[in-house]
């Protein structure tokens, strides 16, 4: 089948057994690759009340039409389960290289299914699949498993793994791979835990067929021309992520301690620039991306190297926490990547437990003895250890910020700031309208890759309560996915500003199949309400309830910084759900009207 | 002519190896890619890569004249002529002199086509005269 | 000699599809922006000659501006 590996390998560990089956051309045509993949075999194949830590969840991973290929950005996979954070869906999206060796194993997905005896890990090279032992392996940081299969293997080994945290099933455990890159949220890691399964290693020499070669290689040269000859390319290039810590301070969408404020008073010490001079070595990238956003860096003050960190990294560790110190944050990052544990989650626990120390809430006794005021390092470097082994404090953050503050009380639940049981990522929504609505929408949980609107809202009037801003939204969640189903990174799109229509002559000339983005942005919205369903599915009373932000958002302005004194209205919250429903097709209590999955052709997934 | 490249600004994306591949193999697989790139992570935290400097010592012990010179003055393994005796490989200076008979039925070697340094974003790849070498 | 102001991408709309403004000297980066219709708060890099600066940046003679809004993020 043009533009795919042509296998589905299915690994079964209750049995040890692994098998390959070729990948279903209906499958492909309807759901393409990646994350479309994802949510095809989750809802086919994982039955409804799976516990996301039992034999029934499964961990899909799959690779897209564009991944190993010389398109810009063909450097992701998908990783799908049932999350153990939220009970919901949760996809998490890995950069690389990790996607294009899989597909040159000939591998389109694999599906990790039950559970192993003992832990093992998956070795693949090109026809030879194995489990093997991983018991020497177990209680090993990332980096050093990572390093030893390279050794062992050779440098053409791709390797993906999960620290203490997932093997202690945190629910948002990560998995790593290539020294920096993770399929970061949701639990994902956990869930490999959950099935002993330590690594996957994948080699392959096989060849992508491809149905036009000669128009492929000409759509992908005019692509990598657009990017190159883009205005932002040096900049981006030179700071990747971190070229929005300055901007996000300014506008009031840093977060800071706690989400209390959008702006850190000392948080030029973090700002991209200085973050180059003072630590940055190599600007390290993906599978064939012209933009590398990886900032590889060698931390002098910790003696340390590490990939990183990024904006979510730097806001989430950094701003959020008080802390003001870049190479501080930086060995935050690399202590949890080692561990395996999300930055973006695992800052936003410690920045609530921060809060909760400040306020009485918690004493040191139930800090095990450590002063958590915002801005304490130590104490930060500390609780990112016990949260990955669960000891002490570390095993309640780790439960996430919804389920620990529930269990505290005290008032504490009104600054877990989450969404569905997913902790928001690094942007401050006091006053942001379009931004909020994002992540209350957003179908893994409060996270913001779906749709990123900050300039749009900037452009049209932050508190702007309007229907436009409630279809950039719809808009941007149905396209900006649709290159982690692409097998993809959005980032030249979303950051060079390259023009979207150039993937097309590409996607046709490699699959052999006609697409216009009008096509794929209904993919994308057929998908978008498959996971929608999937929430149903799975947890009682699914609806509107789960779609309201924290209070925080609507009852306490920030006191000081770029956003002083702005809030938005608990009204304008609803009066944005109810448009958002409308707009999408879907009940006044957010769940998709059957002539809406009708009429998007669903209705035979979801029979 | 010949190709270079400055080490410190590879981010290692590979996407050089896969238009290499494109265009000596009209396949899409970095494997039978003819330039090398060596993560050194994750210390010293850098990717060193290796090209065809156009020396001719390959050509130089090719008993087959496999390996030849085209207009420009780069040296390409004229596919049908080579009989992999792999007496090729370890001439090669920068170790870019390519078997892998499971791939290929043929040696191969960077013609320097130039689309590597097409795709590369950080234009850590050029091609430019050779320098002169002092005595 | 006036300085150039050269916006990214999704900026150059607001400008007339230009990728290159001739703009006077002697006003701040964030003044400029909004005399030519941009809002400055949506852009999140300003580079002269080749260095960061903020937006009340003073611009001179002959400074080549880039500015960068952010479409998308994260």
């Amino acid at each position: 089948m043009n533009g795919y590996g042509g296998r589905i390998l299915r690994v079964n560990l209750t049995n040890g057994t692994v098998t390959k089956e070729p990948t279903p051309p209906d499958v492909a045509h309807d759901f393409i690759g990646g994350r479309g993949f994802g949510i095809y075999f989750l809802l086919k194949e994982v039955p409804k009340g799976a516990d996301p830590l039992g034999p029934e969840n499964k961990l899909i991973i799959s690779s897209g039409p564009i991944s190993g290929m010389m398109i810009p950005g063909g450097g992701k996979c998908d990783w799908t389960t049932k999350a153990p954070l939220t009970g919901g869906y949760a996809s998490a999206s890995m950069g690389g290289h990790f996607t294009a060796e899989m597909r040159y194993a000939g591998l389109d997905s694999i599906i990790l299914e039950g559970i192993s005896p003992k832990p093992v890990y998956l070795f693949i090279d090109d026809d030879k699949i194995e489990l093997r032992d991983a018991s020497d392996l177990w209680g090993k940081a990332t980096f050093t498993v990572e390093k030893q299969f390279k050794e062992k293997l050779g440098e053409e080994f791709q390797v993906a793994v999960i620290g203490v945290g997932g093997e202690n099933l945190v629910p948002y455990a990560c998995i790593n791979h290539d020294y920096g890159r993770q399929a970061g949220r949701g639990g994902v890691g956990a869930v490999m835990g959950s099935k002993k399964v330590k690594a996957i290693v994948v080699h392959g020499t096989k060849s992508i067929p491809v149905a036009d070669m000669d128009a492929y290689r000409k759509a992908g040269m005019a692509l990598y021309k657009a990017c190159k000859d883009s205005e932002g390319l040096k900049d981006w290039t030179r700071y990747g992520t971190t070229i929005v810590v300055s901007w996000c301070d300014e506008v009031g969408a840093l977060p800071t301690r706690n989400f209390s404020a959008g702006s850190f008073e000392d948080g030029k010490n973090l700002y991209g620039p200085v973050m180059r001079e003072k630590i940055v070595i190599t600007d390290k990238g993906c599978f064939g991306c012209p933009s590398p956003c990886g900032k590889y860096s060698r931390n002098k003050k910790y003696n340390s190297y590490v990939e990183g960190p990024e904006y979510e990294t730097i806001g989430m560790m950094g701003s959020n926490l008080g802390i003001d110190d870049i190479e501080a944050v930086a060995q935050a990052n690399l202590l949890c990547d080692d561990l395996g544990i999300d930055t973006i989650s695992a800052g936003n626990a410690i920045g609530w437990a921060m809060e909760c120390y400040e306020k009485g809430i918690f004493t040191k006794k139930d800090t095990d003895g450590l002063d958590l005021k915002f801005g304490n390092v130590d104490a930060t470097f500390t609780l990112i250890e016990k949260i990955a082994r669960r000891e002490g404090l570390g095993a309640l953050l780790a439960e996430g910020v919804k389920r620990a503050s529930k269990k505290v009380g005290k008032g504490s639940e009104k600054f877990a700031i989450q969404v569905k049981g997913m902790e928001q990522s690094a942007y401050a929504t006091h006053n942001a309208t379009a931004m909020l609505l994002a992540y209350m929408t957003c179908d893994v949980g409060a996270h913001h890759n779906r749709a990123w609107a900050i300039t749009y809202d900037l452009q049209v009037g932050r508190e702007k309560v309007v229907p436009e801003k409630v279809a950039r939204v719809i808009w941007l969640q149905n396209f900006r996915p649709m290159f982690d189903v692409l097998g993809g990174c959005r980032l030249q799109w979303v950051e060079l500003g390259i023009d979207r229509d150039l993937y097309v002559p590409a996607l046709e000339a490699i699959t052999g199949i006609q697409r216009s983005w009008e096509d794929l942005d209904k993919v994308g919205e057929r998908i978008w309400n498959l996971t929608r369903l999937f929430w149903a599915r799975e947890n009682e009373g699914f609806g509107r309830a789960w779609d309201m932000p924290s209070p925080r958002f609507y009852e306490e302005a920030p006191k000081s910084g770029a956003t002083k004194g702005q809030i938005t209205k608990l009204e304008d919250i609803n009066r944005l759900l109810d448009m958002y429903y409308e707009q999408r097709g879907w009940t006044s209590d957010g769940l998709p009207k059957p002539e809406t999955i009708e009429s998007l052709g669903l209705k035979a997934v979801v029979a | 002519m010949r190709l270079y490249v400055d080490n410190s600004k590879c981010s290692g994306c590979n996407a050089c190896r896969v238009a290499c591949s494109l265009n000596l193999f009209g396949e899409n697989n970095p494997k039978k890619a003819a330039l090398v790139i060596e993560p050194q992570f994750p210390a010293p935290g850098m990717y060193n890569v290796k090209v065809c400097t156009q020396c001719g010592d390959c050509a130089a012990v090719c008993p087959t004249e496999a390996i030849k010179q085209d207009g420009q003055g780069a040296y390409y393994v004229d596919f049908a002529e080579c009989n992999l005796c792999e007496a090729c490989v370890p001439e090669c200076p920068e170790e870019v002199m390519f078997v892998r008979s499971k791939l290929a039925d043929t040696a191969w070697k960077c013609d320097l086509c130039g689309d590597c340094v097409a795709v590369c974003g950080t234009s850590a790849l050029w091609i430019a005269e050779k320098e002169a070498v002092a005595a | 000699m006036p300085a150039t102001l050269r916006p990214s991408g999704s900026l150059r709309d607001v400008v007339g599809g230009q990728a290159e403004v001739q703009v006077e000297a002697g006003r701040t980066v964030r003044e400029t922006l909004a005399a030519l219709g941009i809002v400055p708060e949506v852009v999140a890099l300003v580079v002269v000659n080749e260095e960061q600066q903020s937006k009340d940046y003073l611009i001179q003679e002959g400074d080549v501006i880039r500015v960068l809004a952010v479409i998308g993020g994260g």
